[in-house]
C-alpha cells in the first residue's frame, strides 16, 4: 500500500477528498519553494535603463518572481507603470516602468525612467525551485 | 541536530537528497501562503481611466499576482500589468499594492464600453517592502 502524507482544509474529508484545492498540503504534489528572497533598497534609476545586477548562486536559470516599491509608496510587478503616470499614451509611453530577466548567473532589475526624473526604487525578490530544464 | 520534516520524489531518500526539485516537501524552505483570492469587475463606458481596490488589511504589503481576461466573453486569461497601442490607441491594466489595499487600474483611450474582469491572488507572506 502506498503511503501518503495528506492534509485537508477543515470541513473536507482526509481519507476521501480528492479536489486538490481542498487540500493544505497532498505528498503526490510538489510544493513551490522559495530557495531565496531578498530586498534591494534605494536604488537609484537614473538612465534608460539602469539595470540592477544580482549574482543568485543558483546553478541553473531560476524561477524568479520580483515586486518594485516606486517613489508613490505603491508596489508594482514587473512592467508595471507608477501608479501616479498619467493616463496617456503618451504618458505611459513615456513613463517609468520595469523588467527582470534572469540567467544562469544573474537576476537583471531594468528600470527605466522615460521622460522622467531619477528615481529611487526598493525591489523585493524571490527565488523559487525550478526544474532546470531550459 | 537541526530537526526536518522532509517529503522526497519517488526513489530519491529523504534523509540524504539535497536538490530541491527532488522534495515534494522540505521544511528548509518557506513557500507562499495563501491569503485570499476574488475578482473585480471595472466598468468602462469609453475613454478614461478607472480606478478600484479590495481591502486586505494585513498590515504589511503581501505577495500579489492578478490576471485578466483579454474581453468579457473570452475564457482567457494573461497576466497583469498589460499595455497594449497601436496608432494611438491604447489599453492598460495596472495593480499595485499597498500596506492595506489592492488597487486595480484600467485605461484605455475609446472604444466600446466593457466590463473589465480582474481576478487577484493575495498570499500572506510579506515583502518588507
Amino acid at each position: 500500500m502506498v503511503q501518503k502524507i495528506v492534509i485537508t482544509k477543515a470541513g473536507y474529508e482526509v481519507l476521501t477528498e480528492s479536489d486538490k484545492n481542498n487540500y493544505i498540503f497532498h505528498s503526490d504534489y510538489n510544493t513551490l519553494k522559495i530557495i531565496s528572497e531578498g530586498v534591494i533598497t534605494a536604488q537609484t534609476v537614473t538612465a534608460n535603463p539602469t539595470t540592477f545586477t544580482l549574482e543568485h548562486g543558483m546553478s541553473y536559470i531560476p524561477a524568479v518572481m520580483a515586486f518594485i516599491k516606486y517613489p508613490d509608496g505603491y508596489v508594482a510587478l514587473p512592467r508595471g507603470i507608477p501608479r501616479d503616470t498619467t493616463d496617456t499614451y503618451l504618458g505611459v509611453a513615456n513613463s517609468r516602468y520595469w523588467e527582470v530577466e534572469m540567467d544562469a548567473t544573474y537576476i537583471y532589475f531594468i528600470c527605466y525612467k522615460g521622460t522622467t526624473a531619477n528615481y529611487n526604487v526598493d525591489i523585493k525578490f524571490y527565488i523559487f525551485e525550478a526544474p532546470s530544464n531550459y | 541536530m537541526t530537526q526536518k520534516i522532509v517529503i522526497s520524489k519517488p526513489t530519491f531518500d529523504a534523509k540524504t537528497e539535497t536538490d530541491p526539485n527532488n522534495l515534494i516537501f522540505s521544511s528548509d524552505y518557506d513557500s507562499l501562503k495563501y491569503y485570499v483570492s476574488g475578482y473585480v469587475n471595472i466598468d468602462m463606458s469609453g475613454a478614461g481611466s478607472i480606478e478600484t481596490y479590495v481591502t486586505h488589511d494585513l498590515g504589511y504589503v503581501p505577495f500579489f499576482i492578478a490576471f485578466f481576461n483579454w474581453m468579457p466573453h473570452e475564457t482567457d486569461y494573461t497576466h497583469v500589468p498589460f499595455y497594449t497601442a497601436s496608432f494611438g490607441s491604447y489599453k492598460t491594466l495596472d495593480v499595485y499594492a499597498t500596506t492595506t489595499r489592492l488597487y486595480f487600474t484600467v485605461k484605455k483611450s475609446g472604444g466600446s464600453a466593457i466590463t473589465q474582469k480582474i481576478v487577484y491572488k493575495i498570499f500572506r507572506n510579506n515583502m518588507g517592502l
